[in-house]
């Protein structure tokens, strides 16, 4: 049965995909004659912002009716008279009127979405289907797959960038194949991972942020959010917060990140073929890097721009243009018990030097079938190889670049001049010494979901989601014997395999009973049981016996080795009930409470509960609302919740690991300090605000407040060494909070036939502050960089001491150093004293404390254009390299000069200790995120190559920095504002010879069959 | 029928998610929720005595790799290299400038390149954990003879606490509420070393007189070090002739790597003193120190910072495997010297000189001559060798670099390691 109605579906199917393809015997093909019909209209309904066909369109005419199938295509019969009042209704979409002639046969049916979609059904952990309309939380929506046609990414996270309030991607580098952190809401942890968790199509994925990949040197990491090609997905949906997730319990307090892909649609098989190609490149790259500054033998300060120099000199740009080459194919359709949609993706790209690429293979499965409506069963497959080569498999090329002629070492001699050998890169690496060095990150990802929904009675429906989301990921460097100058003479090979396993079992069962005429009573429960497990095992070999030589046991001395921060595993089993009571579908109250127990609870600690409520009432639905043109729809929400977020399994036992001793003989070592009083942190957060639609549904307006109070907060406090153990130790300390505002206006500025102007604007503010550290010292983060937590301010604050002012004697020593005076790890007062013994004062939060961004979506006839700004601003950011140029290297022109008193006091003199501080600056920044520009294609041009319709869509990403809150520090230029650190799980100010974001063109042909 | 079937697989499924909800929900109080913890022991597991050999070689292990570290850190941070690394923290070390927030102060491991803080307070602790767990077990219990692994287990405790005490500028044991100043260190690692060397008296056979001398031997650098000059004389002129005691180190691991050698002549992070270069005593080559131009023996020409001419090395530290000296006769013999001043001393020295063939002393035996004989000998027979230069440079007050340093990076103002800022701001100051 199954089988025969996917046979019956596809027929016919591959001779024209054949056809408009490979473009074989186009001189002998026949495009289908549009032959009018009698008595009949047929046509295609589509977005009238995307041109996207819109499946399960109601059309009307006459008495005749019919939905439109995965292709937009719809066809009436028996109608009569010359022409017919046709109607066309979706939800989410105005409704269109328009007569139509009889017999008619390729009718184009444009639709104007709705401001604001209350109808929309979103995904909230319940198994019933859930409208938009009854949630008393916001919830970030993106159409991915519309957005896809307009401003295509290879990335989910650019995709998600600027596109959900509140939330924010913080980028860690430039180069191919690494990623970015997420954060919602702000920093939602003091040291537990702040990503929010992940599901794909219901079940837990791997969203770690920072892989353990060997291949990449530092914090430079792929995140494995961008594992899943960004074409697979339909929509992605987001919790932001405890009061939206509570239903996830245990993990979901930085909220839920939850993707939706794609599915078949009842009709004919709707194939779509996407080719993309195009370009990576770093604009002008030697003002990127804007040069070094020396002393020469005659004590006067000179200037070299390392690029420049190398080109002149004929040895060319560091940097090169990589390519981008791709492309999707994917066909959907079905019957009306069985769907199906397959795709599959290959993708090349290159990064800004010759050695970065990552090839990418992706595919998906998506079965559903469908017994009338009672019975349902969605089966997920999906999988992703991936190669990449990183740029860093080592201390990066640019660590060499920024650091050039260190100390004066550039002086004659050194090679500056044409003749000489040298060309002033740090310790003598060059560009091309990059080459031979090898760094790997593989994927074999494999995802397998299986959803059961099951209505038996129509007061009834019950779901199982069974599935899992295995990851394979070995990672490897290779040194070739000879490579002395980054320390490995005799060359080494260092293999890695990280193993990660999720999986999901979630049981849920939904009842639905009317108390009189206008009160419905839903009422949800569910058992969820979640475990994931890390495994990491690592080989290495080193000492060649001669050139060319790669495998670890070509190595002379072979190691092989465990590390058990990436060996545990951890679950999760939690129970939910839910009650929903809904006054004539526009006022809903929700109660819910869940209760979790995790493998990593301390053993004195056993049961968490997490409870929510929440109100929701489209109030514009009410008779005393009187409908006006201004304000169409209102609806007002609140929300109070609880969700919280567990250590890994091993925070709560002290633990020994095991070592080698003498003569190879096993031996072990203090290893994890332990905390048996573990408990989880749990956050509970309210939040109230409105969505309304207006003038005349044209414009939607989303605000929102909220404030999320965690209590408990586990901090990976840095154990004091001189209690034997090493490293951190999770323990529970007071509260902090996080509070802000978030305003999202989207609006149709113009709407005429030919011409639409689509403005969209957001702004989220958010501060977070730690109430109550629990102790009266505070908790070091970071010495070196700063970053402490603090009663009173936010989490991992920035604190340094403040100079105020200095004087340079005869010797050139700073002298007189004084900075403010003040608290200890507090503000400053005013007051000026010597810095030798002043306090460290607050300089500012290390995460961005506003998030904004504008588009403009313009469509003109058959263009598109769409640009996208995005700005970050209010956080400190902390330039590690020009701090060490300055301080360090001396190749910064300040650094050189040695003339200002208060660098030099950060050289040598009463700041010294914190020198890192003379790269604090404010991090805020403006860039162009986006700008694309789509021409959809005639029908008649489309069918040139057999094609029902196509599109073509030139893109641009990270065009140019539209702001800097501060340009560097000491006459010093940041490289690139953006660019931090990705250390998976910290909140961070710092960047350090990250490589900076490339600006890419991408060209991309879709044709539909 | 086909509905009869459909209608039959939709009971079959209803019944499948039942039983399986129910199953989850009644496995949760029998095990859904153990989790495996691989390669992590759980401390209680370490109280079987059947254990005790692996603890006892497990004190071992953690103090040669905390010694290990700390003789590369001290080498950069004295003047016996020159700072010539591309790497931020590696020459803040070799100019003194090193933060005390910097991670391998804070918390380097025995993997690192340099930073011995930590490593050095996990030995000391094992060493204190394990010698409470060996004295509450019998031999019988642990199938041992448990003594050797007691003494051996409290000497190289003391030499832990000796360290800490040398090297930094203040300390914080067992996260105590004050913060000690080095001689309160040293005191108790005399202390420590009273019970050891008892305990290795006590104990026969060739390990107890190993044991025995590399106490006193510790003992007496301690003692001189807290001006304890006639305690110290005591205790080397007990050592036995021909003692040494060496830490093993191996190619096999990185936590066991000889970092000395891996950090600075493998790694380039520094390059030897000029001062050091070319040694002689009275015209002859003093082969004590031997050091060769990097090309000269297969390697760069230029250290890790791109500039600094390469001079490694070639006579100690060779290999990654290569043994590290813990303590001697002829440190011994130093320390005696020092402490007897005078026509002794010189006879000491002379008596050493003679076997290396090297000329005999004929200067004076002033107090400021001999001061500065037993300075000089000592920077050459225990050059590179767990910090007695570094020591040597704040007991006996000898000027520190300043100025700039090769390159012209400015020498700090650190003459001892500091205490890193977790530990100074957890004792509340």
């Amino acid at each position: 049965m199954l089988f025969s109605s996917l046979r019956a579906s596809c027929r016919g199917m591959p001779r024209r995909m054949m056809l408009g393809v490979a473009l074989v015997a186009l001189a002998s093909w026949q495009p289908a004659a549009l032959t009018a019909q009698a008595n009949t209209i047929a046509g295609t309904v589509t977005d009238g912002k995307t041109g996207r066909p819109l499946a399960e369109a109601l059309v009307r005419g006459g008495t005749a009716s019919a939905r439109t199938n995965a292709a937009g295509r719809f066809t009436l019969s028996g109608l009569s008279g010359a022409s017919v009042e046709l109607t066309v209704t979706r939800i989410g979409y105005q409704p269109l009127t328009q007569s139509v002639r009889v017999g008619a046969m390729d009718v184009s049916l444009a639709l104007t979405e709705t401001a604001l979609r209350l109808d929309e059904v979103v995904v909230t952990g319940a198994a019933a289907e859930t409208q938009k309309r009854s949630l008393g939380n916001a919830v970030g929506q993106l159409d991915l797959a519309a957005t896809q046609l307009a401003a295509p990414t290879q990335r989910i996270q650019e995709a998600l960038s600027v596109s959900v309030p509140g939330l924010q991607i913080q980028r860690a580098s430039g180069q191919v194949g690494t990623g970015a952190t997420t954060r919602i809401r702000g920093v939602g942890s003091l040291s537990l991972s702040a990503e929010p968790i992940v599901f794909i199509d219901g079940v837990r994925a791997d969203n770690r942020s920072g892989s353990t990949s060997l291949g990449f040197w530092g914090t430079d990491k792929p995140s494995r959010i961008n594992d899943i090609d960004p074409n697979d997905i339909e929509s992605i949906q987001v919790l932001k917060g405890p009061s939206a997730a509570t239903l996830y319990g245990t993990e979901a307090s930085n909220g839920v990140i939850q993707i939706i892909t794609k599915r078949g649609a009842a009709g004919r098989a709707s194939w779509s073929v996407d080719g993309r190609a195009g370009a990576n490149w770093l604009p002008s790259p030697e003002k990127v890097y804007e040069g070094i500054w020396y002393r020469d033998a005659a004590d006067q300060i000179q200037y070299v721009n390392l690029i420049e120099n190398d080109i002149a000199r004929g040895f060319g740009s560091p940097f090169s243009t990589g390519q981008a080459l791709g492309g999707t194919m994917s066909v959907s359709g079905g019957s009306d018990a069985v769907r199906y949609f397959f795709s599959g993706s290959y993708d090349r790209n290159e990064g800004i030097v010759s050695y970065n690429w990552m090839n990418k293979l992706n595919g998906v499965g998506n079965l559903s079938y469908s017994a009338g409506e009672k019975f349902k069963a969605d089966l997920n497959i999906g999988f992703t190889r991936s190669k990449v080569r990183s740029a860093s498999a080592t201390q990066p090329v640019t660590t060499y670049l920024v650091w050039g002629c260190p100390s004066n070492s550039c002086r004659a001699g050194s090679g500056l001049a044409a003749n000489e050998p040298g060309r002033a890169y740090l310790s003598g690496v060059l560009p091309e010494d990059f080459d031979p060095l090898e760094g790997y990150d593989e994927v074999d990802r494999s995802r397998l979901g299986l959803t059961l929904n099951h209505r038996p009675f129509t007061w009834l429906n019950h779901r199982l989601v069974l599935g899992g989301d295995f990851t394979n990921n070995p990672s490897s460097i290779y040194f070739p014997r000879g490579s002395a100058k980054f320390g490995q003479a005799g060359g080494i090979k260092q293999e890695r395999l990280d193993r990660s396993t999720f999986v999901t079992a979630d049981y849920s069962a939904n009842a639905t009973a009317s108390v009189g005429a206008n009160l419905v009573s839903q009422t949800s429960a569910g058992v969820q049981y979640y475990t994931k497990r890390y495994e990491q095992i690592q080989a290495n070999g080193q000492g060649f016996p001669v050139v060319g030589v790669n495998t670890v046991s070509g190595g002379g001395v072979r190691e092989g080795f465990e590390n058990p921060n990436f060996n545990f595993e951890n679950k999760t089993l939690g129970v939910y009930v839910q009650e929903q009571l809904s006054w004539k579908n526009r006022l809903f109250i929700t109660g819910a409470v869940r209760g979790d127990d995790n493998s990593s609870f301390g053993t004195n600690f056993d049961f968490v509960v997490y409870p929510k409520v929440s109100l929701a009432w489209v109030i514009s639905e009410e008779p005393f609302f009187a409908n006006s043109s201004f304000l169409s729809t209102l609806k007002l929400r609140g929300a109070w919740g609880k969700a919280g977020q567990q250590p890994d399994v091993f925070a709560a036992v002290q633990t020994y690991g095991p070592s080698v001793g003498a003569g190879g003989n096993p031996t072990v070592t203090p290893l994890n300090v332990g905390n048996p009083d573990l408990k989880p942190e749990v956050s509970r957060e309210i939040e109230a605000g409105l969505d309304a639609s207006l003038f005349s549904d044209r414009m939607s307006l989303e605000f929102t407040y909220y404030n999320k109070v965690t209590t408990d907060g586990i901090l990976s406090a840095p154990v004091s060494p001189s209690g034997g153990f090493p490293g951190n130790q999770f323990i529970n300390v007071g509260q902090f909070s996080n509070k802000g505002i978030e305003i999202a206006v989207d609006g149709s500025v113009i709407n005429g036939q030919d011409f639409k102007l689509n403005l969209r604007g957001s702004i989220a503010k958010n501060t977070n502050k730690i109430d109550d550290l629990g102790q009266a010292v505070p908790l070091v983060q970071n010495a070196q960089l700063g970053t402490y937590h603090v009663s009173g301010f936010p989490i991992g604050g920035q604190f340094f001491k403040k100079p105020v002012s200095a004087d340079l004697n005869a010797a050139g020593q700073a002298i007189n150093v004084m900075c403010e005076g003040g608290t200890d790890f507090g503000n400053g007062d005013g007051s000026v004293v010597p810095c030798a013994t002043a306090p460290n004062l607050y300089w500012g939060p290390s995460t961005p404390t506003l998030l904004s961004s504008i588009s403009a979506d313009v469509q003109w006839r058959r263009f598109r254009l769409v640009g996208v700004a995005e700005f970050q601003s209010g956080q400190m950011y902390l330039d590690g390299n020009l701090a060490a140029s300055h301080t360090f290297f001396f190749n910064s022109l300040a650094g050189a000069e040695r003339t200002d008193p208060i660098l030099v006091a950060y050289q040598s003199g009463a700041l010294a200790s914190q020198n890192f501080a003379s790269g604090m600056m404010k991090g805020g920044f403006g860039k162009l995120r986006n700008v694309s520009l789509t021409y959809d294609m005639p029908r008649g041009v489309a069918a040139l190559v057999g094609a029902a319709g196509g599109s073509v869509t030139l893109t641009g990403s990270n065009l140019a920095t539209l702001w800097r809150a501060q340009r560097g520090t000491f006459g010093g230029k940041v490289v690139d504002p953006e660019v931090r650190r990705n250390t998976g799980d910290l909140f961070i100010a710092f960047n350090q010879e990250a490589w900076p974001q490339y600006t890419s063109f991408l060209a991309t042909v879709r044709l539909s069959f | 029928m086909l509905n009869l079937i459909r209608k039959s697989r939709t009971r079959r499924l209803i019944a499948t998610a039942g039983t399986m909800a129910i199953m989850l929900g009644a496995a949760g109080c029998s095990g859904l929720l153990d989790a495996e913890l691989p390669g992590r022991i759980p401390t209680e597991l370490l109280n079987d005595p059947t254990n005790a050999a692996v603890l006892g070689t497990s004190v071992v292990a953690d103090f040669e790799c905390a010694f290990s570290q700390y003789a590369a850190t001290a080498a950069i941070f004295s003047d016996e290299f020159l700072g010539a690394s591309g790497n931020a923290s590696a020459k803040l070390w070799g100019t003194k400038n090193i933060p005390e927030g910097d991670p391998t102060n804070e918390r380097a491991a025995c993997t690192t390149i340099f930073g011995a803080y930590t490593p050095l307070q996990t030995a000391r602790f094992q060493s204190e954990d394990v010698l409470t767990r060996l004295n509450g077990w019998t031999n019988e219990q642990a199938g041992i003879d448990l003594a050797p692994h007691r003494v051996r287990t409290m000497v190289l405790g003391a030499y832990s606490y000796a360290l800490l005490g040398e090297g930094f500028c203040s300390m914080r044991l067992d996260h105590g509420t004050s913060i000690l100043t080095p001689a309160q260190v040293l005191a108790i690692a005399e202390t420590k070393f009273n019970a050891a060397l008892t305990a290795a008296t006590a104990l026969p056979g060739t390990a107890g007189a190993e044991l025995t001398n590399l106490a006193r031997v510790g003992r007496a650098r301690v003692r001189i070090r807290l001006g304890n000059a006639s305690g110290a004389a005591a205790d080397a002129a007990a050592v036995t002739s021909g003692f040494e005691f060496n830490v093993t180190r191996s190619a096999d691991a990185t936590s066991r790597y000889n970092d000395p050698f891996w950090a600075l002549t493998e790694q380039r992070h520094g390059s030897v003193d000029p001062a050091y270069r070319n040694l002689q005593v009275g015209g002859v080559k003093d082969t004590r120190v031997d050091v060769q131009f990097g090309p000269d023996i297969g390697m760069l020409p230029v250290s890790f910072d791109g500039v600094t001419p390469l001079y490694v090395v070639n006579n100690k530290n060779l290999s990654r495997a290569a043994p590290m000296r813990l303590a001697s006769y002829v440190e011994a013999q130093l320390i005696r010297a020092e402490a007897l001043g005078g026509q002794q001393a010189v006879d000491i020295i002379n008596a050493r000189r003679a076997q290396l063939s090297l000329p005999a002393y004929t200067g004076g035996t002033d107090e400021a001559s001999i001061r500065a004989l037993i300075i000089d000998e000592r920077l050459r027979e225990l050059f590179m060798e767990g910090g007695h230069r570094f020591n040597d440079l704040i007991r006996f007050n000898i000027q520190w670099k300043t100025g700039n340093d090769q390159i012209g990076a400015p020498y700090g103002s650190w003459r001892c390691f500091p205490l890193p800022t977790s530990e100074r701001i957890a004792a509340g100051g």
